[in-house]
């Protein structure tokens, strides 16, 4: 479950202005909006990206005050897909499976990637 | 018909091709000037080439610029990526602030080196308390370098960072890198091009620099002040011969390590 109470943040033109918004176990949410209205600023400030931000996030029920965003549990993918350029198809294929590369060794920290 | 040659087809192509061709002729002759006569003379350069002095003030030139570099990369590359991927107040002041080195005549960069790290100066003082001595010792010598070099690096890598899409960052911190990882792994590769140009530029920088390098440590002799030293007392041939051993060096060495350089680091991004 994630909660989110009276979130707060701007960031040059974009800002988030007091969301409050629950989601449940198993639920979707589509967030649509215009460009430059914070879609993507409220997802990475759910992903910690952004500390600075105000207001209270919960993750099935604990504060993630202070908690980085490798601690949190959550993806987050963007529109491009974020891939580290140098690599080739092939590496990109068999990177979630290769435990030996050196990208899968350092990147995964407490778990997997998932694709 | 014939047609005429494209040069007097489009007056720009002839415009454009006097104008950067004698940028080009003129770098290219002072290249020669100093080539011919000196690869005319072979036996004469071979002397020289020999020469203690002239061998020790290389190995100390080329020495005390690798440490210069690295010092450069071990602080500058923290403070570019600092630069170019935060916004707080006062940063055009810091930002100007490395570029002094670069804006003022070499002299006065010398003479704050001197002021700064003199047996009696702010950090020379304490350095000789523990027994390292700047003052006309090879410690000097990297202090003048670093100072100058700084804004070269510095300036080029926070460019190099800039580049690099934050969205990368955040991806490698929601799969679980902190921000260590996501630096080391992510940033710094991404960066690796540019950290390579502007330590090569700012490396260049540091062995060629003569007035503040002088100013703290006339002693022991970089090639530069050797050059200057035999211009002023033995004249064009003797410090002539010296400065095309440097240019050779310093071309094989620039040539080869972009070329070593060549595909490294390279990656077409679409984010």
């Amino acid at each position: 479950m994630i909660q989110l109470e009276r979130v707060s943040l701007t960031r040059g033109s974009f800002s988030l202005r007091e969301i409050d918004l629950t989601i449940k176990q198993g639920e979707h949410f589509f967030i649509i909006g215009p460009s430059g209205s914070g879609k993507t600023l409220l997802l990475e400030t759910i992903a910690g990206i952004h500390p600075d931000a105000e207001g209270r996030i919960l993750i099935n029920g604990k504060d993630m005050e202070n908690v980085p965003p490798e601690k949190r549990g959550l993806s987050l993918m963007y529109q491009d897909y974020s891939l580290p350029p140098p690599h080739c198809c092939r590496k990109y294929y068999i990177w979630p499976e290769d435990p030996g590369h050196s990208a899968t060794r350092n990147l995964q920290g407490n778990r997997k990637p998932r694709f | 018909m014939p047609h005429p040659h494209p040069l007097l087809r489009d007056p720009i192509i002839l415009v454009f091709t006097i104008a950067g061709g004698s940028l080009v002729a003129l770098i290219l002759c002072a290249v020669f000037i100093i080539a011919v006569p000196e690869l005319a003379n072979p036996i004469h350069l071979a002397s020289i080439a020999g020469e203690r002095e002239v061998i020790d003030s290389l190995f100390i030139t080329f020495l005390a610029g690798f440490i210069a570099i690295l010092i450069i990369l071990l602080l500058g590359t923290p403070l570019s990526y600092v630069l170019a991927r935060n916004d707080f107040s006062g940063k055009e002041v810091i930002e100007g602030l490395i570029d002094i080195p670069l804006i003022l005549p070499h002299t006065v960069a010398g003479l704050m080196v001197y002021l700064l790290f003199m047996t009696r100066g702010i950090i020379g003082a304490p350095f000789q308390t523990i027994g390292f001595i700047f003052e006309d010792a090879f410690p000097g010598i990297i202090a003048a370098m670093v100072f100058v070099a700084i804004p070269y690096y510095v300036d080029g890598v926070r460019e190099g960072f800039e580049m690099v899409p934050v969205r990368l960052e955040h991806v490698a911190r929601t799969l679980g890198a902190t921000r260590w990882k996501t630096f080391i792994w992510i940033s710094l590769p991404l960066t690796s091009r540019h950290i390579v140009s502007s330590a090569l530029i700012a490396w260049g920088r540091a062995i060629g620099e003569f007035a503040a390098v002088v100013m703290i440590a006339y002693f022991p002799m970089v090639v530069s002040s050797l050059i200057y030293l035999r211009f002023v007392t033995g004249g064009i041939t003797e410090s002539r011969s010296v400065a095309f051993i440097m240019l050779i060096l310093c071309l094989g060495l620039f040539i080869g390590i972009k070329l070593i350089t060549k595909r490294f680091g390279r990656y077409h991004d679409t984010a």
